[in-house]
């Protein structure tokens, strides 16, 4: 954690607040921590705060903002908050069936790292990931924990359209697409879980903070979770 | 229950009010109007609060008809050559006057080549089922809005009762300071997160600088060609926060301006953000548009802002007390 927190007006109602200079556990639960003050603080015109890896958002009304009083009472919060670093309170299980027109990419995956799809699988799902946080679009986790021999590039062409739920290696990372999209990201399964639906009481399945694991299931499961062939 | 009735989408029309804040963490972005402004004031106009919903029309208006007598008014760019002309039954419909329809009366907005965004405003507001907090369209999501999509000819709206005051005239000095707000011949801008990767001197960088809107924008980003800039930082920045109006630079002198629908992070560099008093004249800009970038500083931006959002409140007062967060 840079110290102090670097506070950068962005705009006329965006304050940028920088936690630290890379990416790292650290980082993510001092973002983490930083977010869950900062939301009970009531600071006034805040309208929405942005976590990501190394950085903290807040979108405030510039026409009932103040700037001196938003940058000290998010000082505030910073202070002491290694005193109770969050822990991840839930685990979400997320199924997958791996390969076949599920996880086109899957041999491909395999293949590059001279690995088989069967230990390709035991690695994706031997792993407990952590959602760094939600960005790009509605219900998006960007997690934390790809094992390094699954680092994978992403394909020098995107596919034109994915279905929603299929979960893909981009470089480093790893995710789930929560609807359908075009993507560079290798897919190697899906899963039949529905990861963002606006209509449920908490629209996004995942949460910042979150544990995840992923687990394999057969296609026939993937059917009787009322997944789309 | 009284309806609209889509007779005629004309290029691309949403169901919009003024977004759903409060869901980044979900990653949703706020979403709403592109111009916030206009949609509010018609609000105002017909007595409705600044937040219901209204329709908004996107590069040219398309045909509707109300199955009840209604009141409405339609809002944008009203001046100079090219901007909307509504009619019904042989007669121009003004923008920003309300007017009281019949039942099964045809208004046709046809097609218009100044300003973006036309905005259809209808005493009572068009009562779609809020989700997240928001009546409007978030396509990209698939939600909000009419079944979360684009409107298609027959759809049917349902109209709210929700409405305060009698519609009224804004006043002679309402042309002027629409005019104001909505002027697209500059966009106020400071420098973004990463301004120093980018334009060095920021102030020299932009200074009689020019974007000029490419067709490949929508209400996700509008793409612009620009200056080109140097890049000092190759590779990938850690992904962050992103926001309407935040001016991403890929390179090559390509330039995006995040729209209301726009990703809630980015690894983009972010060079340049658009003021808050520019945003709804960044709504109304078309592919085609030039528009000079004039420097500014947050704190310059605030205050100004709170002058014209005086200015404007003072002219055509909110007809609740709630804060509006037009801006």
């Amino acid at each position: 954690m840079t110290d102090p927190p670097r506070f950068l007006w962005t705009s006329d109602r965006t304050l940028r607040v920088e936690l630290a200079d890379a990416i790292s556990d650290d980082a993510t639960t001092s973002v983490r921590a930083v977010l869950y003050r900062v939301r009970s603080l009531g600071i006034t015109g805040l309208q929405d705060v942005t976590p990501a890896y190394t950085t903290l958002m807040l979108t405030f009304d510039p026409l009932l903002v103040d700037e001196s009083s938003a940058e000290r009472m998010v000082s505030e919060a910073l202070a002491g908050f290694a005193a109770d670093p969050p822990r991840p309170d839930r685990t979400i299980e997320i199924p997958v069936c791996y390969g076949g027109e599920f996880g086109p990419d899957l041999a491909d995956v395999a293949a590059i790292h001279g690995l088989t799809p069967e230990r390709v699988i035991e690695l994706h799902t031997g792993t407990s990931y952590t959602v760094a946080f939600l960005g790009f679009a509605p219900g998006f986790a960007y997690l934390a924990g790809l094992p390094a021999e699954l680092h994978t590039p992403r394909l020098s062409a995107p596919r034109a359209r994915l279905p929603a739920g299929s979960v893909g290696i981009g470089g480093g990372q790893t995710g789930v697409y929560p609807r359908p999209s075009s993507g560079g990201w290798r897919i190697i399964g899906r899963t039949p879980l529905v990861l963002f639906d606006p209509i449920r009481a908490e629209a996004s399945l995942l949460r910042i903070g979150d544990a995840v694991r992923f687990k394999p299931m057969s296609a026939s499961e993937f059917a009787a979770h009322g997944g789309e062939v | 229950m009284s309806y609209l009735r889509i007779i005629h989408p004309g290029t691309y029309a949403t169901v919009q009010d003024l977004g759903r804040p409060g869901y980044s963490e979900q990653a949703v972005a706020r979403g709403g109007a592109a111009d916030r402004f206009s949609l509010a004031m018609g609000n105002r106009l017909i007595g409705n609060p600044d937040t219901s919903a209204g329709i908004e029309f996107s590069l040219s208006g398309g045909r509707f008809a109300f199955e009840d007598d209604t009141i409405i008014v339609m809002t944008g760019v009203a001046d100079g050559p090219g901007a909307a002309r509504p009619e019904c039954d042989g007669h121009i419909i003004p923008l920003w006057e309300p007017i009281e329809l019949r039942a099964g009366q045809v208004v046709n907005i046809g097609g218009f080549t100044a300003g973006a965004s036309l905005y259809l405003c209808v005493r009572g507001g068009v009562n779609t089922a809020p989700v997240l907090g928001g009546r409007g369209t978030h396509h990209i999501g698939g939600f909000g809005g009419h079944e979360g999509r684009a409107l298609i000819a027959g759809d049917r709206l349902p109209i709210g009762t929700e409405h305060h005051r009698t519609p009224r005239s804004a006043g002679a000095a309402w042309r002027g300071l629409t005019a104001r707000v909505l002027d697209r011949s500059c966009l106020r801008i400071m420098p973004g997160p990463h301004a120093p990767l980018i334009a060095g001197a920021f102030d020299e960088f932009w200074r009689g600088a020019r974007l000029t809107m490419t067709p490949h924008s929508d209400r996700a980003g509008s793409r612009f060609n620009g200056p080109r800039a140097r890049r000092e930082h190759e590779g990938t920045l850690v992904t962050e926060g992103a926001f309407r109006g935040a001016m991403q630079y890929p390179g090559d002198g390509l330039w995006i301006i995040l729209g209301p629908d726009g990703p809630t992070t980015g690894g983009y560099p972010i060079a340049a953000s658009v003021s808050a008093r520019s945003v709804p004249a960044l709504g109304q800009l078309r592919p085609s548009d030039s528009v000079v970038m004039l420097t500014s500083t947050p704190r310059e931006e605030r205050q100004a802002l709170r002058v014209l959002a005086d200015d404007i409140d003072a002219a055509l007062p909110p007809v609740d007390d709630g804060r509006s967060q037009v801006w």
